[in-house]
C-alpha cells in the first residue's frame, strides 16, 4: 500500500508544476502577511513590518528556488543512483541476470508473435482518411431463391446482387457514397504469357468512398462505370506496379490484357492500399461493370440478375449521421426495394418464405477493418486468436512467475543489506524505488531479445500453415507489435519484480541484523508465496498439457472419420477457364474432352470431374422443393454439378438407382442425384428414385440415391446434397477433375499434365495434389491449433518444472539445518525423503485440480476447433494429470536427493 | 536528509539531521496549520532554542507532501486571503510513529551511554 501512495504522489508531483508554482505563491504571501502582522502588534508601522517580514523570509524568489531545487534534484538525482546501482549489482549477478532476462524474453517473445498475427486481424485499421466513418453493409434474413457466390470477403449476410447495389446507390440520403467491390481471379497479360491473379472489380464510387488519392495518374471514378457489361480502364496495385512494370511511369496509357479484354491502365492506387479485405491483395482494380464471361446465364457477374447475389458493399457515413442513425435511414429504403421490386420475382416462393422476405432488414457494421470473413463471428478466427493470445499469455505468466521467484531467492539472501540499508536511514520508498530500477534494467533487454524470439515463433507458425492461410496474414514483425514487446516487458518486469520486493520492504532491521552475522534468513511468507507460486504454474501447464491433449484427440478423430469416398490413389487438380474468357461453350466443350482423354490414360480405372472442388470448404448453395403427402417441403442445399462417373471415380455408394450416364444431356429429361441427408431432411421415405425435385427453379428426376460424404469439409456436418449432370446446361467456369489410378502419384501427374497441355495449351491447371494431400490441407487449421498449443504446452511445462525446482531446491537449502538435525537424531532415510515428497504432492495435486479448472475454460474457447471432443474428458484429464504429474517428480528428484545428502556433521558444526 | 541547505546563521543552535521532518510531523499532528504557525509553534516549543528560517521550512514541507507524509488544503484565512493548511496524512502517521519508536531508542541508548560512561 505504502509504495502506491507514494508513487501518486510522486507521480502527482512531477506533473504538476504549475500547482506547485502556485501554492509557492499562496504559502509566501501567507507567511508574509502573518509575520508583518505579528511585527504590527508588537508596534512597527506597516510599511516597517512589511519589509521585516521580506528580510526574515530570505527573499521570496531564494525560497522559491530553494523548494524547486529540492523537488527537482531528489527525483532526478534518486533516477539516476537507482539505475546505476542496479546495473552493478546486476553484472556482479551474472548467472541470475542472464536467466532472468532470457525467461523474460521467451514471454515476452512469444506473445509478440502471437500479437501481431491477431494486430492483422482484430487491430488494424484500413490505411484511409476516417477508417471509423466507414461501414460495411450486411442484410439479415434468407436470401430466398438466389444464387450465392461467396468469398473471403465475408459471408452469405454481406452479398448483395448488382441491381440491388444501383438502387440503393441511388436513392440513398446517409452516406457520401456506397462502394461494391469483388475479388476475383483474373489472368493478367502484358504480352504472350498470362498469369492469374487476384484482381478486384469495383464500383466507381470506391475510391472516392475510401478516400484515397492515386500514386500515379488517376484512380477509378464514376465515368468509368457507366455502362453495365463494359469497362475500359484498371487501376494497378502499387506492389504489382513496382514488380511487372518496375515503377515505370509512363506506365499510365498502356494496354493490360484482363481475363481476354485489353484495358487501358489509367494509373496506380497509393502505396500500402491492398484493397480492403485482409489477405486478398488485388493486382488490379478493374470497373465493376466489367463482364468477361461471355455467357448471359453465368451467375457471376451478372448486372441484371436480382437473384445474383456477388457483390460486397461499404459505404461512408455522413459527417451528421451516426451508424445507427444511418442504419435507420436506409432501412426503409431497402425494405421498399426488397417489398415492390424484388418480392413479385419470387414466384416458386410459398407465403412464409415470402413473409421471411419481406421481414429483412438491412444492417451497418463497423468497416474501419474492412470487410473480412476472419471478423465475422461464425468463421471463429476471433476466438481462435484469442485462444492463442489466453496461450501465449499464460507462457508469459509462467516466465514472470519464473523470474519472480528468482527475485525472491535472491531477495531473501538480500535481507541482510536492505535490514542495514533501513537501519542507515534509508527510506522504504527508496528501496522500493531501487528495487523498481533493477527490475527495469531487467525488462531492458528482455524487451530487446524478445524480438529474435518472435521472429523465431513467426517463422515456426508460418511453416505450420498451408493452403489459404498460408497467403491470408503477413508474417512479420511491425511497429505496433515492437511497441508492444517494449509494454509488455516493462509491466512484466514491474509486476513480477515489484510483487517480491514487497516482502522485502517489510523487513525488520533489527531482527534481520541479529541473525543476519549467523546465517542469511528469509522470512516464512516468502517461503510460502514460491509454493504458492510453483502451484499456479503447475495449473497453468495442466491447463496447457490438456488443451493439447484435446487438440491432439480432435485431429486423431478427424483422421478418423468416413469421409464416404475413398481418397487414396486419386490424384486432383482444378481448371478455371472462364478466368481466360472462354465461352460457355467453348468452357463444355474443353471439360468434356478432359473427362473423355484422362479416363483413357493408361492406368487410369476411373477419371471425372465436378463444379466444386472435394474438402475445399467451398459450397454452392441453392434453394430445393419437393412435393410430398403433406405439402411442399422447402430447404437449402449443395448442389454439385458433376461430369459422368463421378460416383464411381470416387467409390462413393449407390444406394439405389444409377450414376450420370453419357446420355444426360442437355435435351434429354433432366435427372439428379441425391444423399441420404437429403432424403431425412426432405422426409422423403423408401421410394426417392423417380421423384420431382425444383432446384433454383429447374426441375429434375431423381435417379440416384448416394451415400452421405464428408463433401466440403471433414469437420463440418453433412447437409442435404444433390448432385446434377454438368452437360445439362449448368453454368460451370472451373472444375476439379479426380483420375484414379494405381500410377505412382509423380508419373500420373505428369501424364496427366501432359494431357491438360494437349487438349488446351492455354488454361492453365491448378491446385494439382493427390487427395491424401487434400485431406491434410483441409485440416490444416485444427493442426496449426494443435501445434501451437503443443509447443505452448510444452514451453509452459518445462517453465513450472524448473519453476517447482527452484522453489524445491531452496526450500531443501533453507532447511538443510532441520534436515540435518532429524538425520542427527535418528530420522530414517525414507522419513526425509518423504517430507520433500509430500510438498512435492500438495504443489502437484492442488496445481492439477486448479488446472482441471483452467482446461475447462481453455476448452469452451477452443470449442469450434475440437472435433468430437468433450473438453472434459476423464480419460483425457487422467492423461493430462499424468504428464504434469512426472514431470512435477522430475522436478522434485534432484531437490529430494540434495536432501538425503545433508551432512549433519557440516550442518550443524555450522551453527 | 541531506538535501536541505544547512543554515546555521540565524539559528541558536542547529537542527539535529533528520529530526526537522520528525518536528514538522508532530507540530502538524495536532491540527493542520499554515507554514508561518508551524515555524511560531517550533519556536515557542523549543523556547527558541531551534528557529527556522522559512528558506529551510518550505523545502522540507514540499518535499513531505511530495512523499505523500503531509496533505495540504487551501482554504480562506482569518483576514480572508488565501492560505495553505498543512495536516499528516494517514501514511504520515504511520511514518511519525515509527520515527518516533525508533528516535525513542537511540536518544535511549545514547542516554544510557553517556550516563554509563
Amino acid at each position: 500500500m505504502t509504495i502506491v501512495y507514494r508513487i501518486r504522489a510522486l507521480v502527482r508531483w512531477l506533473f504538476r508544476r504549475d500547482e506547485i508554482e502556485r501554492a509557492l505563491d499562496t504559502d509566501l504571501k501567507d507567511y508574509i502577511e502573518r509575520s508583518a502582522a505579528e511585527k504590527m502588534l508588537a508596534g512597527m508601522t506597516e510599511a516597517e513590518a512589511r519589509r521585516a517580514a521580506r528580510i526574515e523570509l530570505g527573499g521570496v524568489e531564494q525560497t522559491k528556488d530553494s523548494v524547486r531545487a529540492t523537488l527537482a534534484l531528489g527525483t532526478v538525482e534518486r533516477v539516476v543512483a537507482d539505475v546505476g546501482y542496479a546495473l552493478r549489482t546486476l553484472r556482479r549477478q551474472k548467472t541470475f541476470t542472464t536467466v532472468a532476462v532470457l525467461t523474460l524474453a521467451l514471454g515476452i517473445g512469444v506473445n509478440v508473435a502471437i500479437f501481431s498475427l491477431a494486430e492483422q486481424i482484430l487491430l488494424t485499421r484500413l490505411p484511409v482518411g476516417e477508417p471509423e466513418r466507414l461501414v460495411n453493409l450486411t442484410d439479415t434474413g434468407p436470401d430466398v431463391g438466389a444464387t450465392r457466390s461467396m468469398n473471403m470477403t465475408g459471408g452469405g449476410e454481406a452479398i448483395f446482387s448488382y441491381p440491388m447495389f444501383r438502387d440503393l446507390e441511388r436513392e440513398q440520403e446517409p452516406f457520401t457514397g456506397i462502394a461494391a467491390h469483388r475479388y476475383f481471379d483474373a489472368s493478367l497479360s502484358t504480352g504472350e504469357t498470362a498469369r492469374l491473379d487476384t484482381g478486384a472489380l469495383v464500383s466507381g464510387s470506391y475510391f472516392s468512398v475510401l478516400g484515397i488519392q492515386p500514386a500515379l495518374g488517376r484512380l477509378l471514378g464514376p465515368q468509368d462505370d457507366r455502362v453495365d457489361g463494359q469497362a475500359e480502364s484498371v487501376v494497378l496495385s502499387y506492389a504489382y506496379w513496382q514488380a511487372e512494370f518496375g515503377g515505370d511511369r509512363q506506365v499510365v496509357g498502356r494496354t493490360l490484357v484482363v481475363s481476354g479484354t485489353p484495358l487501358t491502365i489509367v494509373g496506380v492506387a497509393p502505396a500500402g492500399f491492398q484493397g480492403t479485405t485482409v489477405g486478398a491483395r488485388p493486382k488490379v482494380f478493374v470497373p465493376v461493370t466489367f463482364d468477361w464471361v461471355d455467357d448471359p446465364t453465368s451467375s457471376f457477374p451478372s448486372h441484371d440478375d436480382r437473384l445474383s447475389h456477388w457483390l460486397y458493399l461499404f459505404a461512408r457515413l455522413k459527417p451528421n449521421f451516426t451508424r445507427e442513425e444511418a442504419a435507420a435511414a436506409i432501412d426503409p429504403l431497402y425494405r421498399a426495394i426488397l417489398n415492390e421490386v424484388e418480392a413479385p420475382l419470387l414466384t416458386g416462393a410459398d407465403a412464409q418464405e415470402l413473409e421471411q422476405f419481406r421481414a429483412k432488414s438491412l444492417a451497418l457494421e463497423p468497416g474501419a477493418h474492412g470487410q473480412s470473413l476472419y471478423l465475422s463471428p461464425e468463421v471463429g478466427v476471433r476466438g481462435r486468436l484469442w485462444m492463442l493470445f489466453a496461450g501465449s499469455g499464460i507462457v508469459l505468466l509462467l516466465c514472470g512467475a519464473n523470474v519472480a521467484g528468482l527475485m525472491l531467492v535472491r531477495g531473501a539472501a538480500r535481507t541482510g543489506e536492505m535490514a542495514v540499508r533501513v537501519s542507515m536511514g534509508a527510506s522504504r520508498g527508496r528501496l522500493a524505488s531501487l528495487l523498481l530500477a533493477e527490475s527495469l534494467v531487467l525488462a531492458l533487454p528482455a524487451s530487446l531479445l524478445s524480438v529474435p524470439v518472435a521472429l523465431l515463433t513467426l517463422r515456426g507458425i508460418a511453416s505450420g500453415r498451408t493452403g489459404i492461410a498460408a497467403t491470408a496474414f503477413q508474417v512479420d514483425l511491425n511497429f505496433e507489435a515492437a511497441l508492444f514487446a517494449i509494454g509488455a516487458g516493462l509491466l512484466s518486469a514491474v509486476a513480477f519484480g515489484l510483487f517480491p520486493a514487497r516482502g522485502l520492504l517489510r523487513t525488520d532491521p533489527a531482527r534481520t541484523l541479529q541473525a543476519y552475522g549467523v546465517r542469511q534468513t528469509s522470512s516464512k511468507g516468502v517461503a510460502r508465496f514460491r509454493f504458492v507460486l510453483a502451484t499456479v504454474q503447475i495449473a497453468l501447464s495442466m491447463a496447457l498439457v490438456t488443451m493439447t491433449a484435446s487438440f491432439a484427440q480432435g485431429l486423431a478423430n478427424a483422421a478418423r472419420v468416413d469421409l464416404g469416398f475413398e481418397v487414396d490413389s486419386v490424384v486432383t487438380f482444378r481448371v478455371s477457364p472462364e478466368t481466360s474468357g472462354y465461352s460457355v461453350e467453348a468452357i463444355a466443350r474443353l471439360f468434356d474432352r478432359l473427362d473423355e482423354e484422362l479416363a483413357a490414360l493408361p492406368g487410369v480405372t476411373a477419371a471425372a470431374s465436378a463444379e466444386v472442388s472435394l474438402l475445399s470448404g467451398y459450397v454452392r448453395g441453392a434453394g430445393a422443393a419437393v412435393d410430398g403427402a403433406e405439402g411442399r417441403v422447402r430447404a437449402m442445399i449443395q448442389q454439385h454439378y458433376t461430369g459422368p462417373g463421378f460416383l464411381r471415380a470416387l467409390d462413393i455408394a449407390l444406394l439405389a438407382g444409377r450414376d450420370f450416364g453419357d446420355a444426360d444431356v442437355t435435351g434429354a429429361p433432366a435427372v439428379a442425384i441425391v444423399n441420404e441427408t437429403f432424403v431425412e431432411r426432405f422426409g422423403l421415405g423408401r421410394d426417392v428414385i423417380g421423384r420431382q425435385i425444383t432446384v433454383r427453379g429447374t426441375e429434375a428426376v431423381i435417379v440416384g440415391l448416394a451415400a452421405d460424404t464428408k463433401y466440403n469439409a471433414v469437420t463440418l456436418d453433412i447437409e442435404p446434397q444433390v448432385f446434377r449432370p454438368r452437360r445439362q446446361g449448368a453454368d460451370v467456369g472451373s472444375a476439379s477433375f479426380y483420375v484414379r489410378s494405381a500410377r505412382p502419384p509423380d508419373d500420373i501427374m505428369n501424364a496427366i499434365r501432359e494431357t491438360a497441355a494437349r487438349v488446351d495449351s492455354i488454361v492453365p491447371v491448378t491446385d494439382m495434389r493427390t487427395m491424401r494431400q487434400q485431406v491434410r490441407e483441409s485440416l490444416a487449421t485444427e493442426r496449426f491449433a494443435a501445434a501451437t498449443s503443443t509447443a505452448f504446452a510444452v514451453l509452459a511445462t518445462v517453465l513450472a518444472g524448473l519453476g517447482l525446482y527452484g522453489v524445491l531446491a531452496y526450500s531443501v537449502a533453507q532447511r538443510s539445518r532441520e534436515i540435518g538435525l532429524r538425520f542427527a537424531l535418528g530420522a530414517p532415510l525414507h522419513r526425509i525423503r518423504g517430507m520433500v515428497l509430500r510438498q512435492t504432492a500438495v504443489v502437484a495435486l492442488s496445481g492439477i485440480a486448479l488446472g482441471v479448472g483452467g482446461a475447462w475454460l481453455l476448452g469452451c474457447l477452443a470449442r469450434g476447433l475440437l472435433f468430437g471432443v468433450d473438453a472434459g474428458d476423464p480419460m483425457m484429464l487422467a492423461a493430462a494429470a499424468a504428464v504434469v504429474a512426472a514431470v512435477t517428480l522430475g522436478a522434485a528428484y534432484v531437490p529430494a536427493r540434495r536432501a538425503l545428502r545433508v551432512d549433519p556433521s557440516t550442518v550443524l558444526r555450522y551453527e | 536528509m541531506t538535501r536541505r541547505p544547512k543554515d546555521s546563521d540565524d539559528a541558536k543552535l542547529n537542527i539535529p539531521q533528520g529530526t526537522l521532518d520528525l518536528m514538522i510531523l508532530t507540530i502538524v499532528r495536532r491540527e493542520p496549520l499554515h507554514g508561518y504557525g508551524i515555524a511560531q509553534r517550533l519556536k515557542t516549543l523549543t523556547q527558541g532554542t531551534f528557529q527556522i528560517n522559512p528558506g529551510s521550512l518550505f523545502p522540507a514541507l514540499y518535499a513531505l507532501e511530495r512523499d505523500g507524509k503531509l496533505s495540504c488544503e487551501e482554504r480562506p484565512s482569518e483576514n480572508n486571503r488565501p492560505a495553505r493548511y498543512y495536516s499528516l496524512t494517514s501514511f504520515g502517521r504511520k511514518e511519525l510513529e515509527r520515527a518516533e519508536r525508533r528516535w525513542e531508542r537511540v536518544t535511549a541508548a545514547v542516554t544510557s551511554v553517556l550516563q554509563g560512561a
